[in-house]
């Protein structure tokens, strides 16, 4: 009969000076480990098909060297750090590597490799696939009407990114075409105006920062034909959709 | 649902091209990089309560398989000295 009904035994050392080497097999272990002590070397190496989980949390003043070593086919680590100064070297060597670091405070990246490609988020996202291209057009539009030329919503679960739209008008009759065509270009985003802006015979407006659209919201580009003549009118969108 | 209008509630393309009609309906071409089909169908009241789906059409697309056959020899054979 051990010390639980489960036939479980307690162990209890108390000393000055502890060495305990543990060598478990089993099929399932439970091993809860707590140590206080102002001198603690922990070896640990577990090989199993499969850990559950791993939970250290370790307050000290003073860690002198965490080396963590994993070799898996697929990893999730999250490092949460609180801590007055932190060095972090990260050595990571993968075919697949998504990398997602948030720090509050100053971050300082010092990058040494042979070839290092760094790209604007609008970028990377058109590099990804995730690009969002809307043309649209009206045609024989009379002065002073306007034609929808793109209307879309964005799906559930994603958020669309705006970074420029254009428009451009023609003379739908060849008798017009030497003449002014003057249009304005209107992007709604959620029914109400964001942003206007015209030109003789079209334009392209690039904005400083994208514009979030969120899902179930929706974008329109409205172009109108200013012009004294009847004009086909034609207007894109630009973006990426993540 | 056709795949047209799947892919436009869904997200699942890059470019659209919409061709607004007279009547108010519009003439949607979707395309998704990477894929060789486009998707064309014609809506009444695009995103109204009574949407309409009135014609849908898959299209093949991308350069003629005879571009697509030198290009292919191009890469086998590279470039001439």
């Amino acid at each position: 009969m051990g010390d639980y009904p489960d036939w479980t035994d307690l162990v209890q050392v108390v000393g000055a000076d502890i060495m305990v080497p543990i060598d478990v097999q089993g099929a399932y272990i439970m091993l809860p480990v707590d140590i206080q002590a102002q001198y603690v070397t922990l070896e640990m190496d577990i090989v199993a098909q499969t850990i559950g989980h791993i939970d250290v949390d370790i307050a000290a003043q003073s860690v002198g060297n965490i080396a963590v070593s994993i070799a898996a086919s697929a990893v999730t680590l999250d490092v949460k750090i609180t801590a007055s100064s932190v060095t972090l070297n990260v050595n990571i060597a993968a075919s697949s590597v998504t990398l997602t670091v948030s720090v509050s405070g100053t971050a300082q990246i010092d990058i040494e490799t042979q070839s290092v490609g760094v790209s604007f988020q609008g970028e990377w996202q058109v590099e990804q696939g995730k690009q969002k291209h809307f043309r649209g057009s009206g045609t024989n539009i009379s002065s002073g009407n306007f034609a929808t030329v793109v209307s879309y919503t964005v799906p559930s679960g994603k958020n669309l990114y705006v970074y420029s739209f254009c428009f451009a008008i023609r003379a739908t009759d060849a008798a017009d075409r030497n003449n002014n065509q003057i249009g304005i270009a209107s992007l709604f985003r959620a029914d109400a105006a964001y942003l206007d802006f015209g030109a003789n015979g079209g334009g392209s407006y690039t904005l400083g920062a994208p514009m979030k659209v969120a899902a179930y919201e929706s974008i329109n580009l409205l172009v109108y034909n200013m012009a004294n003549h009847n004009c086909n009118l034609t207007g894109s969108v630009l973006g990426y959709e993540v | 649902m056709f795949k047209g209008v799947e892919k436009l509630y869904s997200g699942d393309f890059n470019s659209m091209l919409q061709e607004w009609q007279p009547d108010g309906s519009v003439i949607i071409t979707l395309k998704a990089d990477g894929e060789h089909l486009a998707y064309r169908f014609k809506v009444r009241e695009l995103y109204g309560q009574h949407e309409e789906l009135v014609d849908h059409q898959v299209i093949p697309i991308g350069p003629p398989q005879w571009v697509n056959d030198r290009m292919k020899e191009a890469k086998k054979h590279g470039p001439e000295d």
